[in-house]
């Protein structure tokens, strides 16, 4: 059920009249509702592995309880550990399993060793990546004794499979989203249009920019027949086509979350204008880089710090090594993560790691030249990076670049359907146009500084005019996959 | 609540006349130029050319595919390429062409394979366009189910009415224009272009859909009963197409011979890619050459 389906409008309309005008201020009724729903759209897109989902919830709110009792003992250091290898042995399973399995009998076979090893017809349960992070953190945190575990187990049970979030995130820590369930609920005008206009503003994004773009950056098997300038630009626009496809999820959810009373993590800070690679994992998927800031990130740095600044960027390189795999059980993953490691390591030496980056505007309210020149730069280095995070092989993404510096770089794109072409050029403009405006705020759309309500309808409607004639064939999101 | 729920209200009717407005302009110059109004000739052929005549039905495998020419010098009855786009639907296809049938016409179905795994009474934007745009009395050819699955597509339709791209300014893709065609049905206006890169096409997954075999079988019954005689052929894949999905051909092979008449067999008809133009399944003009050339040979045989 996607969020930009008519399935989908109809099981929220549903939900919206119970949940307001049926357990209106009932809080533990509203709970069961929310908890109910979450379950249903889950099994929607996968029924089977609903057990394993209620199961882990299960164990952790145990194991949550569990911990609290002994804080500060060696048996809730051992209750947290083995919660944590509980929960990346699940995840390992159906993730990588078949991943280590075919990656050492290629090893195996490279010494000339044979092997009869099959890989398992293995079904990865959606949002897997997500929800596991989220019971991590949440026995990490109560054995670290940052909060007290959540005794009502509908609201826990709703944290961990809150609809909005299940599939693809934002990862929410159990203190943001824990305490929003246990507070009464009532109707809040100002966030609830707010959250509309953020859902309008995410449709925008997925159905205007990334659907499209998906249509020009789908090169596929027939590579190795394009030019080198074609493929540099389907590059580039793939890098548009995941921020607009996943910020625009992110913006949906969030916007969803809105209008149920809720205040959900925020993932996304404009990351095309990030001025360094730094900068960059600051502004993109944040609820995902900070919990690995948090949780691996920190912990190694804090037992490396002797080594110094090469610590430093040893901890970063496993981070984002991690970052990588935890997109999926590829090789291509790996390196896209240590290519991430190895781009912050320049950084890192200069000391320019934790600076904070400021955007110099001129004039016009613009970038300044050098500014401009930075967010461009990383741009590029991002963009090469997602060669490796869409390629099916390592061998595919040696080749596809080698192509793209091939001569034919400097060829013609092909370009065909060159009128429709156009129009997505002006709706990525107008992307990045309010995108840059609204940097500081929380989404595109939020429109505190326009009084007029002409003009708010106005912009309204031309945006669901370009939505309804300009949006692409329906595409699944990316980040589903994960 | 009261004001959010009015408001969205609001929105909503505003929406609705927006889309009602827009539902009932006329289409746009940039849709009258789609390759969808190439129907309103194909009909009138079918109306005017007297027999003996042979009418081919089906996908753009046919109307980027054959030589009427060839068909009319080599056999010397008038050819009538009816095919437009595969997304049509074979219900609508048959409905629509039955009309138009006279005593000793020859109508020759060389359906692409994918029409035997589709549901019968497809629905898509096309068929949409084709009721809509082109004539309203096309509504008449479509079961209630058709038209229901059809109201989806109303929004996106009538907000392109107000599309300023779709009245100035517009360029059509040439070989997919109501001009692409000649005298005989048959797209022409790429038989003097290079070839493109085509890639194959991914296997074919599912199994064949009794209800397709049904409706050709009513479809044959229908057209027996004006006194014409219906014919299956085959499609003319990329050999790399046609090798990946192998096993699906062979059910379909068996399922047609054991059903229709049938011309040729597919292994005949597969193309290598110098003979494609720009799919799996459009030829350039020596491939709809050589297609043409296979099937007046077919056909000599059956006749004989």
């Amino acid at each position: 059920m996607l969020f930009n389906s008519s399935e989908f409008v109809i099981f929220f309309a549903t939900l919206f009249a119970l949940y307001y005008f049926i357990f209106k201020e009932k809080t533990k009724s509203q709970n069961i509702l929310l908890l109910v729903a979450s379950y249903f759209f889950y099994a929607c897109a996968d029924w089977k592995l609903l057990p394993l989902l209620i199961a882990a919830t299960l164990v952790y709110y145990g194991l949550g309880l569990a911990i609290f009792k002994t804080v500060g003992s060696r048996r809730a250091t051992t209750l947290s550990t083995l919660g944590v290898v509980f929960g990346i042995a699940v995840l390992g399973y159906f993730k990588y399993t078949n991943f280590f399995i075919s990656s050492f009998q290629t090893l195996f076979e490279s010494l000339g060793l044979h092997t009869n090893w099959h890989t398992f017809k293995i079904i990865v349960p959606i949002g897997i990546s997500f929800y596991t992070f989220r019971l991590l953190s949440y026995v990490i945190d109560i054995s670290r004794g940052k909060y007290e575990p959540a005794r009502d187990l509908v609201a826990f049970a709703t944290y961990v499979a809150f609809f909005p979030c299940i599939l693809s995130g934002p990862i929410d820590r159990p203190n943001t989203l824990i305490p929003q369930l246990q507070k009464k609920r009532i109707f809040d005008y100002a966030l609830a249009t707010d959250g509309l206009r953020q859902i309008l503003w995410g449709m925008f994004k997925k159905m205007v920019i990334a659907d499209n773009c998906a249509a020009m950056t789908g090169i596929g098997a027939d590579y190795m027949n394009c030019s080198g300038s074609t493929l540099l630009l389907g590059t580039l626009l793939y890098t548009l086509q995941m921020y607009a496809d996943f910020s625009g999820y992110t913006d949906m959810v969030i916007g969803v979350g809105k209008l149920l009373g809720f205040q959900l993590t925020k993932n996304f800070a404009c990351p095309l204008f990030a001025q360094n690679i730094a900068d960059y994992w600051r502004k993109w998927h944040i609820s995902l880089t900070s919990w690995l800031t948090d949780y691996v990130f920190m912990p190694l740095n804090i037992k490396w710090r002797d080594w110094g600044n090469w610590g430093m960027a040893l901890s970063i390189i496993i981070t984002f090594v991690l970052i990588g795999s935890w997109h999926g059980a590829s090789w291509t993953f790996v390196i896209f993560g240590l290519y991430h490691g190895l781009l912050y390591v320049p950084l890192i030496l200069s000391g320019g790691m934790f600076k904070k980056t400021k955007i110099e505007t001129g004039k016009w309210g613009f970038p300044k030249l050098k500014t401009l020149a930075k967010m461009l730069l990383t741009f590029f280095l991002v963009s090469f990076g997602l060669i490796l995070f869409r390629a099916d092989s390592l061998t595919q993404a040696w080749n596809y670049l080698g192509r793209i510096f091939s001569a034919s770089l400097f060829a013609i794109p092909a370009i065909s359907e060159m009128q429709d072409k156009l129009i997505m050029s002006f709706f990525i403009a107008i992307l990045l146009l309010v995108d840059w405006v609204n940097r500081d705020k929380q989404h595109g759309l939020q429109m505190d500084n326009i009084k007029s309500s002409v003009v708010k309808w106005l912009i309204y409607f031309s945006l669901i005019v370009i939505i309804w004639a300009f949006g692409g064939s329906q595409e699944r999101f990316i980040y589903f996959q994960f | 609540m009261h004001k959010f729920i009015l408001k969205i209200a609001q929105f909503f009717l505003v929406c609705f006349c927006f889309i009602a407005i827009g539902f009932f302009l006329p289409p746009t110059p940039r849709a009258k130029t789609s390759l969808l109004f190439g129907e309103v000739r194909k009909d009138s052929l079918l109306k005017n050319v007297k027999t003996p005549r042979v009418i081919f039905v089906g996908d753009s495998n046919v109307s980027f595919g054959l030589n009427g020419q060839i068909i009319k010098d080599s056999l010397g009855i008038y050819p009538i390429n009816t095919t437009i786009h595969f997304s049509i639907g074979l219900q609508y296809m048959f409905k629509h062409t039955l009309p138009y049938i006279k005593s000793g016409d020859v109508v020759i179905l060389p359906l692409i394979y994918g029409f035997y795994l589709d549901t019968y009474d497809k629905t898509s934007e096309e068929l949409f366009r084709m009721v809509m745009d082109v004539d309203k009395n096309n509504l008449k050819y479509l079961n209630k189910e058709q038209i229901l699955h059809l109201i989806p597509y109303i929004p996106k339709y009538a907000l392109t009415k107000f599309d300023p791209f779709e009245y100035v300014g517009f360029i059509n893709n040439k070989w997919y224009e109501v001009t692409s065609f000649n005298e005989f049905g048959d797209v022409t206006a790429h038989w003097n272009e290079g070839n493109q890169y085509v890639a194959p096409m991914p296997p074919m997954s599912g199994s064949i859909n009794p209800a397709v075999i049904n409706g050709i079988k009513e479809f044959e019954q229908e057209v027996v009963k004006k006194g014409g005689s219906v014919f299956l052929s085959y499609p003319c894949p990329q050999d790399a197409t046609f090798r990946n999905s192998v096993d699906i051909i062979n059910a379909i092979q068996q399922a047609l011979e054991a059903n229709f008449n049938v011309l040729g067999t597919p292994q005949r008809y597969i193309m290598p890619d110098s003979l494609l133009f720009n799919a799996p399944y459009h030829l350039n003009k020596k491939g709809a050459d050589r297609r043409t050339k296979l099937l007046i040979e077919d056909w000599k045989l059956v006749k004989r």
